[in-house]
């Protein structure tokens, strides 16, 4: 079993000041008594340094809460409604229930009703567990293939869930399930405290819920893992390839190599789903790719490698350099190798990066990784599964790049070509993504869901632009998103942000020129842009001056269209 | 175990849960501690029964008035 901190731990980080931490503020409304819930997520948000302001609304009042734009739920205008609903609850309702082969539909329509006035109040995001499983015997077995039976209904309910979840941007769902087949029934729900107490999740299953609903807010912050960097010799496959040469590593259909493969393919899953996996290990680079490319059974071939770093230098040093390379923070990247010593040495170096403590076992590797759960999400695009494509494009071109004198030349070499226009639904995603995940080239920081996004599309008040980049290498996809609020004779620049894979391109300067050519022909005489710092976006603090805006006050900045020279770039825009 | 001792192991969870030194005797009941409630009653109850490797009965839980009374039961049940 997991590591997980006990109920106890987290009250008492519960109560701890929490004030210097990113706040984030929920609302939690649930037909159980939600008291102890509440403190596990407060105490969990702490050791994920947020700060996190709780509404805890009294027990069972879900439809006064959800469906009166006056309650205390909207009141406290939280950034996450928390909706916690039992099985308990469930099963009880079910019995008084008359047509009971309606009762699945007669559910979902009750959740649905309560998302839809979320929705008309705000784009207010939504965490709605499924619910955990319940089989009443009554049919015995026999019960999940009638349809008037509990059991039958509960799956039929979970499974509409995630369907009529998929239509909404804003709702996410929290899978009590795995938690409780996890730790099993009997940990997971505590009759005793259901009825002296209408406790629903038992203390001893509350950290591990509280750090599913803390993981899923966390990634609507954008704090997810991009990359993995793995070692090679016993942790994609058994034995030293140094050593043992290509024949007897452990890797295959038979006996211990058989964990490795699982491994193996679990990773490319997750590269296809836009991981970027890098390879770091203490080899020579010849020795080390040669299984990639001769062992008839390995899964994981040299081109889902983003960056291969097979040398004799310290592992620190080498993840710094990746690291840099792609140009992403250190705080995205999960570095697994099974040698203790390098994981130490990793791990002092870079308090940021993850280091998951890998077992002796490689039988327990995969099961292991899984459940600290690093990769969380709250977006998918089709470009997803592109990414490790356009790394190793990326690693092509710098390759180009160093045959270059004069780095002018080098971007004339690429023939960049740009694809600008306003958004459109079928890019949603990916600018909902690229708000939730950019940190770096980010001037406001402004996270938006896909449903913000569409509503701009219709709205006249905004000016949207979004930049689709390709060269001869390949193609970038959608790389910058402009957000242009018209206020009076302004443009206010609400957000502004580009991917980091294109940084140093002329992006920059090709993405202003287009925002001073819009405020020109739209009759704007000025373009106001405003700096939030973050942690993380530096990068961009003096970024309006250099581009000729005048400093207005602490965060503002202000460019008379009249005065703007057109930047030099060598993108076209097609 | 001595009642002595059960209501030694009391103590120590007790300041667990409330954070603060408390000082416990077979007379104290929800009155005598400021933060006892329910969200703190359900707490204790749950870490006496891992710390003793018992369970509570629902009458148990919902029926015990002091500190004398949960040694009685834990008694009882180890």
């Amino acid at each position: 079993m997991r590591q997980t901190p006990k109920f106890i731990d987290l009250l008492k980080d519960s109560n701890k000041d929490a004030n210097n931490y990113s706040l984030c503020k929920i609302s939690i409304v649930g037909d159980s008594s939600t008291q102890h819930f509440a403190a596990a997520l407060k105490g969990q948000a702490y050791r994920e340094k947020i700060n996190l302001d709780v509404f805890d609304a009294p027990y069972n009042q879900l439809e006064a809460q959800l469906t009166n734009k006056e309650s205390e739920t909207f009141k406290h205008n939280p950034d996450f409604i928390i909706i916690n609903m039992s099985s308990t609850k469930l099963i009880d309702e079910f019995y008084s229930m008359q047509n009971k082969e309606c009762f699945a539909d007669y559910v979902l329509n009750k959740i649905t009703r309560y998302w839809e006035s979320i929705k008309d109040f705000s784009n207010i995001k939504i965490i709605q567990n499924n619910f955990a499983y319940i089989n009443d015997y009554l049919f015995g077995n026999y019960s999940l293939k009638e349809k008037s039976a509990f059991a039958f209904q509960l799956q039929k309910i979970n499974y509409l869930l995630s369907e009529k979840a998929s239509e909404y941007k804003n709702v996410f769902l929290l899978d009590l399930i795995s938690i409780q087949s996890e730790i099993g029934t009997s940990k997971f729900y505590d009759p005793k405290m259901y009825y002296s107490s209408k406790i629903s999740i038992a203390l001893d299953a509350l950290p591990l819920v509280a750090k599913s609903i803390i993981d899923i807010i966390k990634a609507s912050m954008g704090r997810i893992k991009k990359c993995i960097i793995l070692d090679l010799d016993n942790t994609l496959w058994g034995g030293v390839i140094g050593d043992d040469g290509i024949e007897h590593i452990e890797l295959g259909d038979l006996g211990t190599g058989q964990a490795y493969i699982m491994f193996q393919k679990w990773l490319k899953a997750l590269k296809n789903r836009g991981v970027i996996l890098c390879v770091c290990s203490k080899n020579n680079l010849e020795t080390a790719q040669k299984p990639f490319i001769e062992h008839p059974d390995m899964i994981l071939k040299l081109e889902d490698i983003s960056l291969f770093v097979a040398n004799w230098e310290d592992k620190a040093s080498n993840i710094k350099y990746i690291q840099q390379t792609l140009n992403i923070g250190m705080d995205s990247i999960v570095f697994i190798d099974d040698n203790p010593f390098e994981r130490n040495l990793v791990k002092q170096t870079f308090q940021d990066i993850e280091v998951p403590q890998l077992p002796q076992d490689p039988a327990l590797y995969l099961k292991t990784i899984q459940e600290y759960n690093y990769f969380e999400t709250v977006s998918f695009s089709n470009e997803d599964s592109s990414r490790a494509k356009m790394y190793l494009d990326e690693d092509t071109r710098n390759k180009l790049k160093g045959s270059f004198l004069e780095y002018t030349d080098y971007l004339k070499s690429l023939d960049m070509r740009c694809k600008v226009s306003s958004f459109d639904k079928f890019h949603a995603p990916r600018i909902a993504q690229l708000t939730q995940r950019s940190n770096q080239f980010n001037l406001r920081t402004v996270r938006y869901l896909e449903e913000e996004i569409l509503q701009f599309i219709d709205n006249d008040r905004y000016i949207t632009r979004q930049y689709i980049l390709s060269d001869q290498i390949g193609d970038y996809g959608l790389i910058g998103v402009v957000i242009l609020e018209k206020q009076e004779n302004k443009l206010f620049v609400n957000e502004l942000l580009m991917s980091c894979r294109v940084l140093k391109r002329g992006m920059e300067e090709f993405i202003f020129n287009d925002i001073v050519n819009i405020a020109k022909n739209n009759g704007f005489s000025y373009v106001v842009g405003e700096y939030l710092p973050t942690e993380k976006n530096s990068m961009v603090k003096d970024l309006y001056l250099k581009m000729g805006f005048k400093k207005e006050s602490e965060s503002k900045f202000v460019l008379d269209v009249k005065d703007y020279i057109d930047k030099e770039t060598f993108i076209k825009e097609i | 175990m001595t009642r002595e001792e059960i209501l030694n192991k009391l103590n120590n969870i007790f300041n667990q849960v409330f954070d603060r030194e408390i000082t416990l005797l077979e007379s104290t009941s929800a009155k005598d501690i400021n933060g006892w409630d329910s969200l703190t009653h359900i707490t204790i109850i749950s870490m006496v029964e891992e710390e003793f490797e018992i369970s509570f009965t629902m009458k148990q839980v919902l029926e015990m008035q002091n500190i004398g009374d949960m040694i009685s039961i834990i008694e009882e049940e180890i």
